[in-house]
């Protein structure tokens, strides 16, 4: 008899199908290649053996450079918080966490539940709740419409190590501010030793799919690169639009735009962290919007999760909490619970997306209630059945069949708060008093808990001789911006502008003196 | 059958590899370039009208369009200037900084679709190029899209610069794109927002109209 704790484990990909996938995306990476115009990036590959081809502008990827790095890309990462008991650590076969949605420009407010563009006291309110909800593990972004566009990434920031003691995750619009958020959580963590070792912060960066990496998203990872901030690294191709329409052909492509992710980062800076983070779209047949919220987008995740975790031993971060709906409603329940579901059991890392609604654009402070309590279901699960001679309960129920119940039996009172994870905004009554409550639903009941959570809960505040360091550094960036030195534009020095054609970039590479 | 519902037909279903030569068959059968045309727009127009009610999708309105354009390519020497004219003609591309091009793209196909000679500038266009545009071609409507935030301001820009040089008034500005809103259009003095593809259609077609 199997004693111990059960845990489910769902496999949707046999091993020669992932070793087909794997085999392909290889194929892919070496004869086709990525668009790739940012000159630290192809200084890098070529060093490390990669092709830059002329004749087709891109950069291809020899078989053996892909197996070199997936060698080196860590199957650990430890998340630092301002408050160390909320360090994480997201390791592969380990437990799960959580984050709300980043990425998002709208908000849904608390009290008058009309939608708006984010508001900086919409960001306070936010990441106030997030710090204060027990399943939320990290905080992430949300982007102020009445801020600079120049500076807010790094107000963003400053606003999050304010509010909140869990570690900060952001998702930078501008290359050339993530310096400045380097610089401030440097000045927080004290040393670049420490920041290696439990960054405060965490980047994402995406690919452009189809098999591209924009100049400013290679900015960021070589920003980050040599402190080893971890990176999320994401693409998001639409089937049928900027991938295959197939879920194998979506699954593939994405594969070879995040693997190409991991040459990047472990030829500059071998080591250095990163979740494998697809975010597949589906695109709509009939009005072309790009979804996340049906079950084939709950399918390709639980896949990717697997083919990183099994494959790749490589974290994976997944969304999560999708929703396609503009509210609260039965879709949006049922989309977040499938995408959150399916790849969790497959062993996914990162469940990200808490809170929001209207395919990764709006914020909803009742939603990031509702989806705590989802996540605490759900790390439920994944605590599995605990099968042992104890849980068992043969002489409890001896006992009981003798005489009586089990309602303060000693097996009842040892086990009964722990076996069972109880959401809290959910009806737990009888009709007449449900009635007698005020015929409260589940939005209603997560509203009021927000509100009592934003009445009663503050972060414990950032030690004043950290704040008056990141002030200097803020201001500098305000400065630089007032000057005309940080502005929000991409594309880049780094870009192809610079050389006017990928093959002057190229000449440019070769004459830096690297060998290619 | 008839070469002409034939003709119709190849539209309807999207059957571009035969558009040509359906459409020399219907020729030979004494048919007038006049007459093809309008059985392909005909056909066009119904499946415009079946996709607006969610009876057809977008890839096959996209090959609609392609056989369309086939089957014009071939009659277009026996048509008169007025005949090949269409619906109008739009410039479209996505703002200086921003690289998205997918859902611009798909608008771009869109309207062609819906007869307007299309544009396409791709992505990362600058003011200057948009500008550019607007004098080479003189289209009915400049379109711009785009994915993100910090790129919204070039639309602005775009309008200023079209202002400058007085030729604000010679185009109607259609924007869209994922963080572009109604009233962001109107903050910038655009004409019209288009949420969607089949939106920007819409607006497209009331913009050229109006016009007339």
């Amino acid at each position: 008899m199997t004693q111990g704790t059960l845990k489910p484990y769902m496999r949707f990909l046999s091993d020669e199908a992932m070793h087909k996938i794997h085999e392909q995306s290889l194929y892919l990476l070496e004869n086709v290649g990525m668009s790739i115009n940012h000159r630290k990036a192809l200084e890098t590959l070529a060093q490390a053996g990669a092709i830059l081809d002329k004749d087709s502008s891109r950069v291809r990827f020899p078989k053996k450079l892909a197996e070199d790095c997936l060698k080196t890309v860590p199957s650990r990462i430890v998340y630092g918080a301002r408050v160390k008991e909320h360090d994480l650590i997201a390791e592969v076969g380990g437990e799960f966490h959580s984050r709300p949605l980043t990425g998002g420009e709208g908000y849904i407010d608390l009290e008058t539940r009309e939608w708006r563009k984010v508001l900086t006291r919409d960001l306070v309110e936010w990441i106030t709740l997030a710090d204060g909800l027990d399943q939320v593990d990290y905080v992430a972004s949300i982007y102020p419409d009445d801020m600079n566009l120049d500076t807010r990434d790094v107000h963003i920031l400053r606003l999050m190590l304010d509010h909140s003691v869990k570690h900060v995750e952001v998702q930078p619009y501008t290359g050339k501010g993530v310096s400045y958020m380097v610089e401030m959580i440097k000045a927080v963590q004290g040393s670049n030793e420490e920041v290696k070792q439990r960054p405060l912060l965490s980047v994402l960066t995406s690919a452009l799919a189809p098999l591209k990496f924009l100049p400013y998203a290679l900015d960021i990872l070589f920003t980050v690169g040599p402190l080893h901030v971890p990176i999320e690294l994401n693409t998001m191709p639409i089937t049928g639009a900027t991938c295959p329409v197939t879920l194998a052909g979506a699954i593939l492509q994405a594969n070879v735009e995040i693997l190409a992710g991991v040459c990047i980062s472990q030829s500059a800076f071998p080591g250095m962290p990163l979740m494998y983070a697809p975010r597949n779209l589906i695109l709509d047949s009939w009005t072309g919007l790009a979804l996340q919220g049906r079950m084939e987008a709950a399918m390709m995740s639980a896949c990717q999760t697997q083919l990183a975790v099994e494959l790749y031993n490589m974290p994976a971060n997944v969304f999560g909490a999708v929703a396609d709906s503009m509210i609260s409603d039965t879709q949006s329940a049922t989309e977040r619970v499938l995408n959150m579901l399916l790849p969790v059991l497959s062993g996914a890392n990162v469940l990200a997306g808490l809170g929001h609604i209207e395919h990764c654009y709006t914020y909803d402070p009742i939603l990031l209630v509702l989806d705590n309590d989802t996540i605490g279901m759900i790390r439920r699960l994944m605590r599995g059945v605990e099968v042992t001679d104890d849980t068992l309960g043969v002489e409890a129920i001896t006992r009981v069949a003798a005489e009586g119940n089990f309602l303060i039996d000693p097996h009842t009172l040892k086990y009964y708060k722990t076996e069972y994870y109880v959401p809290k905004a959910i009806n737990r009554f009888v009709r007449g008093v449900w009635e007698s409550k005020g015929m409260k639903d589940a939005n209603e009941l997560a509203r009021e808990r927000a509100r009592k959570i934003l009445t009663e809960h503050r972060a414990e505040p950032l030690d004043p001789k950290l704040s008056i360091e990141l002030d200097p550094i803020v201001a500098s960036a305000d400065k630089a911006a007032a000057e005309g030195k940080l502005s929000h534009e991409w594309g880049g020095a780094s870009g192809p502008e610079e050389y006017g054609s990928y093959g002057a970039l190229v000449d440019a590479v070769a004459a830096g003196g690297k060998k290619l | 059958m008839d070469p002409i519902e034939t003709m119709k037909k190849v539209v309807i279903n999207g059957e571009w590899e035969i558009a040509q030569e359906s459409a020399q068959n219907a020729l030979q059968s004494g048919y007038t370039a006049h007459e093809i045309l309008n059985a392909m727009v005909s056909g066009m127009d119904i499946v415009g009208a079946e996709w607006h009610v969610g009876n057809m999708y977008i890839p096959e309105v996209l090959l609609a369009a392609k056989a369309l354009h086939a089957g014009l390519d071939l009659i277009r020497p026996q048509l008169s200037s007025s005949e090949t004219k269409m619906r109008g003609s739009v410039v479209i591309g996505t703002v200086k900084g921003d690289q998205h091009d997918i859902g611009k793209s798909l608008v771009a196909m869109m309207v062609e679709g819906a007869n307007f000679e299309v544009h396409d500038l791709g992505v990362d266009v600058s003011p200057a190029t948009f500008l550019a545009a607007v004098k080479q071609y003189k289209p009915n409507i400049l379109a711009m899209s785009s994915l993100l935030t910090t790129t919204l301001p070039f639309m602005r820009d775009v309008i200023h610069t079209l202002e400058e040089v007085g030729l604000r008034d010679a185009v109607k500005v259609m924007i869209g794109g994922a963080p572009v809103t109604q009233q962001f259009a109107d903050s910038i003095g655009a004409d019209g927002y288009a949420p969607d593809g089949a939106t920007a259609v819409t607006k497209a077609r009331e913009m050229v109209s109006a016009n007339q």
